[in-house]
């Protein structure tokens, strides 16, 4: 839907010079929201960098202050950008504007559910951005900031002042743990989505295009996918290529192309567990992607646009696309909150994140012989970290998905 | 329809071939030596190559394939390298465990879901249906072994209730003391789900005509929700129901991890880490077979509870 142009505009090139005119004008706010959001952030890594403690010791409370302060100012700086952006964004490209995003944002807004999981999703990626400054301690997954001196006095701690969930049976602060873990978990999820609904749109768009034998190929490799006891899988091809070192060789060379003991080291062992789970994960996209534009390619305004004169890319972007993207972005959200689930569950069979890593998945496996002790707070606090991110995730995919398709509404 | 049972038995066996096709290459590519790690400290070379000749394993890969192929089709397993027992026998012996406790979870799940569903739809925008709701998203949030865990802190260490571990006889006070905590693990996970569905399905069919007859026949309240109105909402219940066995599968390998309960899932954990190859070729094709089976099942089933159900030949 158009909005109503000014009045003053008569002809054709009104338009096109007052469209000219707000480009101009959204470069320099643009550009004034992008100086303004610089500014803000050199001061506050100035200011942090002045509030900083390296040494490993409980933190003094104006410290932690000083640096949640500085972590608001980012958000604010981000904020401001965001919010200048949208709205020249939106006033320049009013012609081509449709009203489906802002109806789609409206209903999202009125639905409670959804907006407490974006909230819980919003600050978990603040906390897994901004984990150095909002750790009470410096990063545990290092050896440089692990003083064993310290540490053997502080094992297995109930929580305390100088440690708020206590501590782990390494000695390190749980709480800080809990923060540097969630940068593993978004990471893990995300790339996973990501990468897997490449895989899925991909194959699904080429499932549908080219039909005949293609399509029951991708058909008959998507029905072992899923037919495939998904955790037994990644365990086995994790198990396998974690402990033993091999590599291959080019003849005559010294260059080594594959070598299984540095690709596990990477991401302290998760990257197997990514390829494991991206090449696992993309049925769902793969099957929505492909039903869908099965559906939408036989529909009258595909043809009505053909009829027009819309060339393939113009009824790709701006008519197919748009119809499947939907159902992605829902499937991302949901498809996130189940790969922080497995990663865990790996984790805590003893296939996940290696010895010394923080993750959550990895700091319940530790604390898992504890349960049956005193110490079941060293099991319980990691567990809170995994439901509560979970039940962001979900409310948040079952928000975007009633909010994209009201009909569908349960 | 008799058509489309056929094609699907075909498919199945093209997606059984597949996953035996898969799990046989990770295995081969393994670079753990099997004979190596079961003989421990004996290990030497001689030994080893004995190990190797016995199990098979100096042969060439594609031998070992159709090989391992025709043992499983004709149901004569090899030996475990790790039990040194037959697999067949191995397996069997852990069955009943696991599937002791599926049964029981399932059961579990069907009792708590069930009800919940029916209230809380009968109660659409109560308290009631509110406080269901949010315990079903936070039963899926849930991890399965930190369930577990916090289970057995309750009811294990600070109650008594309950007891943990495997039991010698399954259908013994002993073992339904040792099944309740491992079952409630598997059963609320998936009854969250069940519960969400009963209660959105419920509500489609309360919206009905012949349900507002129903109650202007004068009928009690009970018979209209049970007898009408459940009845008709059952479809996608029991296809729900049918679709978790892979959830079953999945969290039996990890709630049997954290009970020590010795199943099938647990003897699978173990056989990765010995590099015991015929145990996990034949566990992941038989947990395969119970996915596409159940899948298979509930395709059929849906025919014959919703007539109106029809497969048309796929071109």
């Amino acid at each position: 839907m158009e909005r109503p142009v000014a009045r003053r505009v008569r002809s054709e090139r009104d338009l096109e010079e007052l469209i000219a005119r707000r480009k101009e004008n959204f470069r320099k706010k643009v550009k004034f929201a992008l100086a303004f959001s610089a500014i803000i952030v050199v001061f506050g890594q100035v200011y942090s960098m002045l509030g900083r403690e390296g040494t490993l010791g409980p933190l003094d409370m104006s410290v932690w202050t000083h640096r949640i302060f500085v972590v608001c100012l980012y958000v604010l700086a981000f904020y401001i950008f965001l919010k200048i952006a949208y709205r020249y964004f939106d006033r320049i490209f009013f012609k081509y504007r449709t009203n489906t995003w802002e109806l789609t944002w409206r209903r999202f807004r009125r639905n409670n559910a959804a907006n407490l999981g974006l909230l819980i999703i919003i600050t978990l990626v603040i906390v897994a951005v901004f984990a150095h400054l909002l750790a009470p301690y410096p990063d545990p997954s290092k050896t440089v900031n692990y003083d064993p001196n310290y540490a053997l006095k502080h094992l297995e701690e109930p929580p305390s002042k100088t440690h708020i969930l206590g501590t782990d049976r390494n000695g390190r602060d749980m709480l800080s743990v809990l923060i540097y873990g969630s940068r593993i978990s978004l990471a893990l999820g995300l790339s996973v989505e990501l990468t897997a609904s490449l895989i899925g749109i991909i194959f699904g768009s080429v499932a549908a295009y080219y039909g005949g034998w293609t399509d029951k190929l991708l058909n008959v490799i998507n029905d072992i996918v899923m037919a495939f006891p998904f955790l037994l899988f990644v365990i086995v091809l994790v198990s396998v290529f974690r402990q033993v070192y091999f590599s291959i060789k080019l003849p005559f060379t010294d260059i080594i192309i594959f070598d299984s003991a540095k690709i596990f080291a990477l991401w302290n062992g998760l990257f197997l567990i990514f390829v494991a789970l991206a090449l696992l994960n993309w049925s769902g996209v793969y099957r929505v992607v492909r039903s869908r534009i099965l559906s939408v390619k036989e529909m009258e305004f595909v043809e009505a646009a053909r009829a027009v004169g819309a060339n393939d890319r113009r009824i790709i972007f701006r008519h197919i696309l748009p119809n499947v993207l939907s159902p992605i972005i829902v499937l991302v959200t949901l498809g996130i909150a189940s790969v922080i689930l497995t990663e865990a569950a790996l984790s805590y069979l003893g296939f996940g994140a290696a010895e010394g890593a923080v993750s959550w998945g990895r700091a319940i496996f530790e604390g898992r012989e504890y349960a049956t002790t005193s110490k079941a707070f060293l099991v319980f606090f990691p567990g809170i970290a995994i439901v509560v991110s979970i039940l962001g995730f979900n409310s948040l995919g079952d928000g975007l998905r009633d909010a994209f398709d009201p009909r569908m509404k349960r | 329809m008799r058509e489309y049972i056929l094609k699907k038995i075909g498919l199945m066996f093209v997606v059984l071939m597949g996953v035996y096709t898969i799990v046989f290459a990770l295995c081969v590519a393994a670079p753990g030596d099997p004979a190596r790690i079961a003989l421990g400290r004996a290990d030497n070379p001689l030994a080893r190559q004995i190990l190797r000749e016995k199990w098979g394993l100096d042969k060439p890969v594609i031998q070992q394939y159709f090989q391992t192929l025709k043992s499983m089709i004709t149901l004569d397993f090899p030996q475990s390298f790790r039990y040194r027992e037959n697999v067949g026998d191995l397996i069997l012996s852990r069955l009943p465990r696991t599937f002791f406790l599926g049964v029981i979870a399932i059961g579990v799940s069907i009792l708590i879901a069930i009800p919940a569903g029916i209230v809380s739809a009968y109660k659409h925008n109560s308290i009631i249906d509110n406080i269901t709701m949010v315990a079903s998203q936070i039963g899926v949030a849930v991890p399965n072994f930190w369930l577990g865990l916090m289970l057995i802190v309750v009811f294990y260490t600070k109650l008594h209730w309950f007891q943990i571990g495997a039991p010698e006889h399954l259908l013994s006070l002993e073992g339904l003391s040792k099944v309740a905590l491992p079952a409630i693990t598997l059963g609320t996970g998936m009854a969250a789900v069940t519960a969400r569905l009963t209660r959105s399905s419920m509500l489609e069919v309360i919206r009905e005509e012949y349900i507002m007859t129903a109650r202007a026949k004068g009928l009690s309240e009970r018979v209209v929700i049970l007898k009408h109105a459940f009845r008709n909402a059952l479809l996608p219940v029991v296809t729900v129901i049918g679709l978790q066995f892979p959830l079953v599968v999945g969290g039996a390998v990890i709630t049997e991890q954290v009970f020590g309960w010795y199943g099938l899932g647990q003897l699978y954990i173990r056989s990765i880490a010995a590099r015991d190859y015929p145990v996990i070729v034949t566990t992941t094709l038989l947990f395969t077979i119970g996915v596409v089976v159940t899948n298979l099942v509930v395709d059929i089933l849906y025919t014959y509870i919703d007539p109106r159900v029809k497969y048309e030949k796929v071109k």
